[in-house]
């Protein structure tokens, strides 16, 4: 169990940010850290790593003190025992994905390398150097590093930020697969909400450097205040009167759609607000593409 | 938009589908949901909300339909477009819009004062907090 409680004053996109988080991660649980960026996801990761002081408070796990800035008790990242993940992970390119693994190990163990890339299916990668892998096996190689060096708690920075759509879907199944054989306690920075559902156990979703809200992802996403299930936020590219209705074009994420509204909600819009658009569950039709 | 203040009656609630009823001032009213967000509760307020492309008109019906929602009214408005039309009803000093087509409001021949039934399936019908206490 890592519990936190630290704050610390951070130079964020918009000016100074008082960032204040106090929160228990439970052992063996998956946690996304949710948010826009600027606004102190990657700092949490590195404070707990060590490579990042908080101003004041305190980072303990499983009893042991980590951080405490009463008690001026600020282990290094070394004796922190924490694995970590990044968007573009280094990995030594004059080494074997197998002895990649073994230089990662607190006592250097080749059956237990070897099982660890048999779980993550890089078996038959083993031999190979990281520069004749593709950009989704090196990540997995890291992420397999780093559950070598026997972490209490694996912290991932987006690290599937940088791989085209297909990939970052199949290292989504791959890593959720891989929670489910380690069951390590897992921290992930991320802002794609569609990847936080797929892998989260827990959401902290964080806003101007303070939790915002804290809970399983379908509390958290799905709207509290409607029944509406189906729910996305967008900004409204155009408005257009047709024969006696408006077509709003609204375009969410990287897609534009079109939806009908009346005379009386039409006064409300703008080109450029940012919107909900929502309907309920029983409307949408599903096609397999 | 439409959209009426009601009072939740009862919430049935079955493998994660619900059934809402609800009292407001012009009739029961019945919406179908899957899970009902924790603060709808029996007794509060609720906006209940439904597009105008949603509510169905009917003049002279007789015999029984299955749509939960039938109000009764009176055309306030009958705004006709060459394909849609805007039909506005007075439901008990309620203002009710319906989007129909231009040809059906032909074949009614729908008019100011006219007395008519409205339709909304309980499937379409969405419910919303009402978060402001004095409004």
């Amino acid at each position: 169990m890592l519990e936190i409680s630290i704050s610390k004053k951070l130079l964020g996109a918009t000016g100074i940010i008082d960032f204040e988080v106090t929160c228990t991660f439970e052992k063996g649980e998956f946690w996304t850290i949710f948010g826009e960026s600027g606004i102190g996801k990657t700092t949490l990761l590195r404070m707990i790593a060590g490579l990042d002081t908080p101003d004041r408070g305190s980072i303990t796990m499983d009893g042991e003190v980590w951080f405490d800035s009463k008690k001026r008790i600020n282990l290094i990242p070394q004796k922190r025992k924490v694995g970590f993940v990044f968007q573009n992970y280094a990995l030594f390119e004059n080494m074997s994905v197998l002895q990649n693994l073994l230089f990662a190990q607190p006592h250097k163990d080749i059956s237990k390398a070897e099982e660890i890339l048999e779980a993550m299916g890089l078996l038959a990668l083993k031999e190979r150097l990281p520069n004749t892998l593709s950009g989704g096996q090196r990540q997995r190689v890291a992420l397999a590093r780093s559950i070598a060096q026997e972490p209490k708690i694996l912290l991932l920075d987006e690290p599937l930020s940088a791989l085209d759509a297909l990939t970052r879907s199949r290292l989504q199944d791959e890593l959720k697969k891989t929670h489910e054989i380690f069951k390590l306690t897992s921290l992930m920075v991320s802002h794609d909400r569609s990847e936080v559902f797929k892998l989260s156990d827990q959401v902290l979703w964080l806003k101007e450097g303070k939790i915002f809200q804290m809970g399983k992802p379908k509390e958290i996403f799905l709207s509290k205040t409607s029944t509406s299930k189906f729910s996305f936020e967008g900004e409204i590219l155009n408005i257009e009167k047709k024969d006696v209705i408006y077509v709003v074009t609204i375009g969410i994420d990287k897609q534009i759609v079109e939806v009908v509204v009346d005379e009386s909600e039409v006064q409300e819009l703008q080109v450029g607000n940012i919107i909900n658009v929502s309907t309920k569950a029983f409307a949408p039709i599903i096609k397999i593409k | 938009m439409n959209k009426i203040k009601a009072l939740i009656d009862t919430i049935e609630i079955h493998d994660g589908i619900t059934r809402v009823l609800l009292t407001s001032g012009i009739n029961k009213l019945t919406a179908i949901t899957l899970e009902l967000p924790s603060s709808f509760k029996i007794g509060s307020e609720a906006n209940v909300i439904f597009k105008e492309t949603e509510v169905g008109i009917a003049k002279n019906l007789k015999g029984e339909i299955s749509f939960s929602n039938l109000l009764q009214g009176t055309i306030l408005f009958v705004n006709k477009g060459k394909i849609l039309s805007k039909v506005n009803i007075d439901v008990d000093g309620i203002n009710i819009g319906s989007i129909i087509t231009t040809n059906a409001v032909e074949q009614l021949t729908l008019g100011l004062g006219d007395e008519v039934k409205i339709f909304i399936k309980a499937t379409e019908v969405s419910l919303e907090e009402v978060l402001c206490v004095n409004c």
